[in-house]
């Protein structure tokens, strides 16, 4: 489950990889946000502002989170 | 000069001492001054450097990247898999340090160090090099390949060097591998 928070940390620039739990949290919220009538990406977006810490030029770093969840991935097996 | 000088050194410094300095700080500054097409030049050579640079860490990181999905993708990864990993690793992050010589060195474009290859070193000696050598001892312990790699600082000096002369991105002061 680790892979969802490398991928959330990636897509919203997050200054750390959000453990199981904070993602569950996350999609908790998304779900809340999107009962409300909010389309899906605003919705993931608002949450992922909610209840993390983002930091907007976290894009440089692409590279090193790649490598992060390609390690992860091949320490699993 | 003092009030003791004597009118015979007054001569002597005017007629030998004035023209030995004014050769000595002509020399100088001839030699510590760039006319405008020698600083143009340095400045193209600095920016071809460093597109080559960049060049040979993108192709040492689409091998690293390569030999780790292989090693995921493969229905039974065997020891030749790992050790894929473990050269094509060593070959990026050796790739990373020589970028860093070449920074400390002052032999890269300044716009290109600062908007992009000091966020690769610093995320890459921050995150990419603890990450590299835990996870190799972690499959090879598994898997119960021979493994005696570890993270030694002296191994990066140069990655290193770059991080402490431009110190940690702003918000990532937190985090292993620094120090």
């Amino acid at each position: 489950m680790r892979d969802i928070g490398v991928a959330l940390r990636i897509k919203y620039k997050l200054r750390k990889v959000p453990t199981e739990e904070q993602a569950e949290q996350w999609a908790e919220l998304v779900e809340h946000y999107r009962r409300d009538d909010i389309d899906a990406e605003e919705a993931g977006r608002r949450a992922a502002a909610d209840l993390f810490e983002i930091v907007d030029n976290l894009v440089l770093k692409a590279e090193a989170d790649t490598i992060e969840a390609l390690l992860e991935q091949a320490k699993k097996k | 000069m003092n009030a003791t000088a004597t009118p015979q050194a007054l001569e002597w410094i005017k007629d030998v001492g004035l023209p030995v300095v004014g050769f000595v700080a002509g020399f100088l500054t001839s030699r510590w001054t760039l006319s405008k097409k020698d600083r143009k030049d340095v400045e193209q050579k600095n920016y071809e450097n460093t597109t080559r640079l960049i060049e040979q860490h993108d192709a040492a990181y689409d091998a690293y990247t390569g030999a780790l999905a292989a090693y995921s993708a493969a229905p039974a990864a065997d020891g030749g898999n790992f050790v894929e990993i473990a050269t094509k690793g060593d070959r990026y992050l050796y790739q990373l340090n020589l970028l860093s010589a070449a920074i400390l060195s002052d032999k890269v474009d300044p716009h290109i160090r600062d908007e992009v290859l000091l966020a690769k070193v610093r995320s890459a000696v921050r995150n990419t090099l603890p990450q590299h050598y835990e996870t190799l001892r972690a499959i090879a312990d598994k898997h119960g390949f021979p493994y005696s790699g570890e993270l030694r600082r002296s191994d990066y000096s140069a990655a290193y060097g770059v991080v402490e002369r431009f110190g940690p991105t702003p918000g990532w002061s937190e985090g292993p591998g620094t120090s």
